[in-house]
């Protein structure tokens, strides 16, 4: 009997009990400290499935973000040969630990230098969507690209990394290829660290591939410069 | 209803982004911080997700997402009771431990 009641546990923590059983397995918490434990430890660990929560962080997660962020300059996410400077398609698709480093280096250092609140809440709500989707390709440069993608797939946030400084007439270009061919989205800077931020409403499901190049300041029709970095959107 | 209340009551609990309450809403570099950090838990808690065995995460999925209650995740899925309980304590557990080690 006693056994059946633990493993009531789960359920009730997840409101599933039919009130029969609610009730019964209230009687036994309040005479089970182990049961009223695993409750609370099951209800923070579903909490954290629904995503983001109203409660702060955890303090130690929070810690460590800032502490990878604080580190990251020394982190080069580059493995392969360096020796063609440009023209290379994707090179890779990075593991999570670097994706993570480098989103959160980009978040805090973009908003840090601009001060545009509508790209950071943008950038803030997206990223923490549980709906939105996400990759990072790197390009043969090193480039670093970073691709998320809203729910309703209307709206994708690019962030770039490792950024080659370019002459003040020059641009980077983003672009979305589709059906009909590459459409110029946003032209960009690297800011002093190398990074970039644009944040791109469009229908991405109408689109394949993105891509990056370099070109005039004012943008082009077309891509002229070689591809830095692409990937599937 | 029941089941329409609780989910009414999860999502309240869940809560929404746009007001992370450790920043101040004016605060771009605050809210971009607070978005990076949902964002590396939200991976966090995908990857023990997957971990789960995919009986565990059915019955999790039916009892937190779906809302159902202990006899409805019975009669969907085809087990008996006791199964229901046992795959969801012990999904909740490794999901415990996989989030709590992480923390």
């Amino acid at each position: 009997m006693s056994d059946d009641l633990h493993t009531m546990a789960g359920l009730y923590a997840l409101d599933a009990l039919d009130d029969l059983e609610m009730r019964r397995f209230e009687r036994h918490l309040d005479e089970c400290e182990s049961c009223r434990i695993e409750v609370q430890e099951f209800r923070e660990a579903a909490q954290r499935m629904s995503g983001p929560s109203q409660e702060r962080p955890p303090s130690g997660l929070k810690a460590r973000v800032i502490e990878e962020v604080q580190r990251t300059p020394q982190v080069h996410l580059r493995t392969g040969t360096t020796g063609h400077r440009r023209g290379r398609f994707v090179v890779g698709v990075l593991g999570a630990a670097a994706s993570v480093v480098l989103v959160a280096t980009l978040a805090v250092a973009l908003v840090s230098t601009r001060s545009d609140l509508s790209d950071a809440r943008a950038l803030s709500e997206l990223l923490g969507d549980p709906r939105s989707s996400s990759v990072t390709y790197r390009g043969a440069d090193g480039v670093v690209a970073r691709l998320v993608g809203s729910p309703g797939r209307d709206r994708l946030v690019v962030l770039l990394g490792d950024l080659p400084a370019i002459d003040s007439d020059r641009a980077y270009a983003i672009w979305l290829i589709g059906a009909d061919g590459p459409k110029p989205m946003a032209l960009v800077r690297p800011d002093g660290s190398g990074q970039a931020l644009a944040v791109i409403d469009a229908p991405v499901d109408q689109f394949q591939t993105f891509g990056l190049t370099d070109e005039p300041a004012g943008g082009s029709p077309a891509p002229t410069g070689p591809i830095i970095v692409s990937g599937a959107v | 209803v029941r089941s329409e209340q609780a989910l009414r009551d999860r999502t309240d609990r869940a809560g929404r982004l746009d007001a992370p309450t450790d920043a101040t809403p004016d605060d771009p570099a605050e809210l971009a911080m607070a978005g990076a950090v949902a964002h590396i838990d939200r991976g966090r808690v995908s990857d023990a997700l997957e971990r789960l065995t995919p009986l565990q995460r059915q019955a999790i999925d039916l009892a937190y997402f779906g809302a159902c209650t202990q006899t409805e995740i019975a009669e969907i899925l085809g087990v008996p009771l006791g199964t229901v309980k046992t795959r969801v304590r012990d999904g909740l557990i490794r999901l415990r431990d996989e989030l709590g080690a992480t923390v």
